[in-house]
């Protein structure tokens, strides 16, 4: 099981952090929708500049231009960054494939009981 | 009182389902009104539906429960591309577009849809979205006979879940441990069921029914390359070989290398190869599944276990649990595929937000699964002769005497009676019934009546007191979800020369009393047929029984491929004079397909015309 992320989980997040910053304070004052822009940015700065940059970089400052005030782009970016550490973390506990040497893959879900 | 609908929808088999006080008053599946199967749209006309059998309004509920939570799966999805990239690029932008240009948002739609049912009398209640895995442990707990079980629920993927074992015990389930996405038995057995040709989220049954022609000598390589088992049940696969994280794709090249050839396309024959790889996964997913039922009932601390999810429509898995020791008892849900989720999380929110108490009387709550709508007998004259049909209306007595008659010298027989069953299976509702003594039943019914593979086995249903004299099952199987072999003394000798024959020539041996149903391993999917679920259909059972001295029946569901299976009477009708079925009884109308207008049998029109969203082909965990 993958216990630490690797430098490539670490060069993707750090450049979705960038992008997603960047995005948010290159955009443009226009009307907010803010949990879909959060996401757009999240998302789409995440896989596009590490996959296609040249192809979808725009569209992801698009969904940027959603944004309002300085402000909202800046939760915009933060909420990005806290989106990435939910999922960095997240990654290492599930981690990415097959340890022979394990003892088991089940995950714990006894925090999860639905109230009596 | 406290009424909840419950809604599953959106990927495949959309549903509903109306619990009232913790009473299952009602459920369906949208593609038996909209005629499209595996329909994945709004289930507006099953809401519809469960409203009008409870004579309700939608302002009457006091909540409608999503079965699964769509910011969860969102974020799973997303996840998915970040592992993936730059690889996912492709599926991103699909993705992209529908979440960020379509504004794709579930709860919105679901709350506009609901809106639009009753406009008159709005929804005034809570929207509130479930889980997937929780909703299938609820649909297998709350029903079940049991006051406490170990509750397994095995599927592709819910949210990020995709195998759960849980603990229940009165109104309360705990989740005790859980894998997730993208490692799936699920996702694996439908790799394997597109490799072969067959489509996702369908044909996982034929891949299941092709097992017994084959040998398993591609379980060891499955076992070494693709899953990595536990002896405590949990697994992990090898992503390398699989697509599902990047495409549209199950599987990639190196899966099919591992395979000795390129995977099957639907028009191809299917060859020794194919069954080979049907038999080798069958073997793996038993393997696995008996290990998640050990620590299912170890974990949990309960020899009784409750199954639910997709993979537990797997009867042959599930008859070798029965059978393993493992545990005392087993209850699966009916419908335990994502329409299921719909009774499940309405289940879930009614125990959690009332704090009721449950009683387990020791008989399940899912009446039979006849839980769809029912129709009249004065409803039922009325269209039949809207549709120019030809029919007779005769006594109960009479009427259950002359389809037994009918059967025994070898029609086929549409039974359409009283309330339309809930899941997958037809369990004597809407059902085709024949006499499974004859040889060439099976081929005459997958040709001339179903339309579909000749490899198909036929399952048997039988008088639940005379069950075990004909088949190794102890105790009772309602819903036609455990397979069992046949008794020895029921099975005949075969000549020498069927010990050479191979593949699709062991089709049409005379090896059992009830060849029809006889898969060619000695193996059936069984139904058990009690006079309180059934009365009709076990009069008929008993008749029949008294005819020929054989207590059994073929019973498949009144449809034809890649038709969902019938609804109303005119649906029937419509059925019936498209193939070559010889009778149909509707309540208590006998039509005979020789007294029907020529114009009719010459020129059958389409069951239905299609009217909701044909569900996705592509891999809905990307989507």
């Amino acid at each position: 099981m993958t216990t630490r992320p690797s430098k490539l989980d670490l060069a993707r997040g750090g450049a979705f952090v960038l992008l997603a910053t960047a995005a948010g304070l290159a955009a443009g004052p226009l009307h907010a929708d803010l949990a879909a822009a959060l996401l757009g940015i999240a998302a789409l700065g995440l896989v596009l500049l590490i996959a296609a940059p040249a192809v979808m970089a725009p569209l992801g400052l698009y969904f940027a231009r959603w944004l309002d005030p300085i402000a909202d782009r800046l939760v915009a970016a933060g909420a990005a960054l806290a989106y990435w550490l939910v999922i960095v973390p997240r990654r290492w506990r599930t981690g990415r494939g097959r340890d022979r040497a394990a003892p088991s893959y089940w995950i714990d879900a006894t925090d999860n009981r639905t109230p009596s | 009182m406290s009424k909840i609908i419950g809604i599953s929808a959106l990927y495949h088999d959309s549903a509903a389902a109306l619990v009232i006080d913790g009473d299952v008053v009602a459920a369906a599946q949208e593609e038996r009104f909209s005629r499209v199967k595996h329909d994945a749209s709004f289930p507006a006309t099953a809401i519809r539906y469960c409203l009008a059998q409870a004579r309700l309004r939608l302002a009457d509920i006091d909540a409608v429960v999503f079965y699964e939570n769509p910011a969860l799966k969102r974020e799973r999805q997303i996840d998915a591309f970040v592992r993936s990239a730059p690889h996912s690029y492709k599926a991103y932008a699909r993705f992209a577009r529908r979440i960020f240009v379509e504004r794709d948002d579930i709860m919105a739609m679901l709350d506009e849809s609901i809106a639009k049912i009753d406009p008159i009398s709005p929804f005034r209640g809570q929207l509130v979205a479930g889980s997937h895995h929780a909703s299938h442990a609820a649909s297998a707990f709350y029903p079940s006979p049991f006051a406490e079980a170990a509750i397994l629920t095995v599927d592709g993927v819910g949210e990020w879940e995709t195998t759960s074992i849980s603990r229940g015990a009165g109104n309360r389930i705990d989740k005790l441990k859980t894998i997730h996405f993208p490692h799936s038995l699920g996702l694996l057995y439908s790799a394997f069921t597109a490799y072969c040709g067959f489509r996702v989220n369908d044909g996982e049954y034929k891949l299941m029914g092709l097992a017994p022609y084959g040998t398993p000598r591609y379980a060891t390589r499955i076992r070494d390359s693709l899953i990595d088992l536990k002896a405590d049940g949990s697994f992990r696969l090898d992503l390398s070989y699989f697509d599902y994280l990047t495409s549209d794709r199950m599987f990639n090249e190196a899966f099919a290398a591992l395979f000795d050839g390129p995977p099957r396309r639907r028009e191809d024959p299917v060859t020794q190869r194919h069954m080979d790889v049907a038999a080798s996964i069958q073997a793996v997913t038993e393997e696995v599944l008996l290990a998640l039922a050990a620590e299912a009932v170890k974990a949990a601390g309960v020899r009784k276990l409750c199954l639910a999810g997709g993979v537990a429509l797997n009867c042959v898995a599930n008859g070798k649990i029965l059978r393993s020791g493992l545990v005392d008892a087993i209850w699966i849900q009916p419908a335990a595929g994502d329409a299921g989720g719909a009774l499940g999380c309405a289940l879930k929110h009614y125990y959690d937000t009332t704090g009721a108490p449950r009683a387990a009387t020791g008989q399940d709550a899912m009446r039979g699964a006849r839980l769809g709508p029912a129709y009249a007998q004065e409803l039922i004259e009325d269209e039949l002769k809207k549709l120019g049909a030809v029919f007779e209306v005769l006594d109960e007595q009479v009427l259950i005497a002359a389809t037994a008659q009918a059967l025994a010298v070898g029609e086929t027989v549409a039974w359409f009676d009283g309330r339309m069953e809930f899941g997958p299976r037809a369990l004597g509702g809407r059902s085709i019934l024949a006499d499974p003594r004859r040889l060439d039943m099976q081929r005459q019914l997958n040709l001339k009546v179903k339309f579909r593979e000749s490899f198909r086995p036929f399952a048997p249903i039988v008088l639940a007191e005379e069950a075990a004299k004909w088949f190794e099952l102890e105790g009772e199987s309602p819903y036609m979800l455990i397979v069992a072999p046949l008794r020895a003394e029921h099975r005949k000798p075969l000549p020498p020369e069927a010990e050479t024959k191979t593949g699709m020539d062991k089709l049409g041996l005379d090896r059992a009393t009830i060849p029809a149903v006889t898969h060619v391993d000695y193996s059936a999917r069984v139904q058990t047929v009690d006079r309180e679920r059934n009365p009709r259909l076990y009069a008929l059972l008993r008749t029949f029984a008294q005819l020929t001295g054989t207590p059994v029946l073929v019973n498949t569901s009144f449809n034809v491929n890649d038709e969902p299976i019938v609804c109303t009477p005119a649906d029937a009708y419509r059925c019936f004079v498209k193939t070559e079925l010889d009778r149909l009884v509707v309540g208590r109308c006998v039509l005979e397909r020789k007294k029907q207008p020529p114009r009719q049998i010459a020129a059958p029109q389409p069951v239905r015309a299609a009217a909701g969203a044909q569900p996705d082909d592509s891999i809905y965990t990307l989507y």
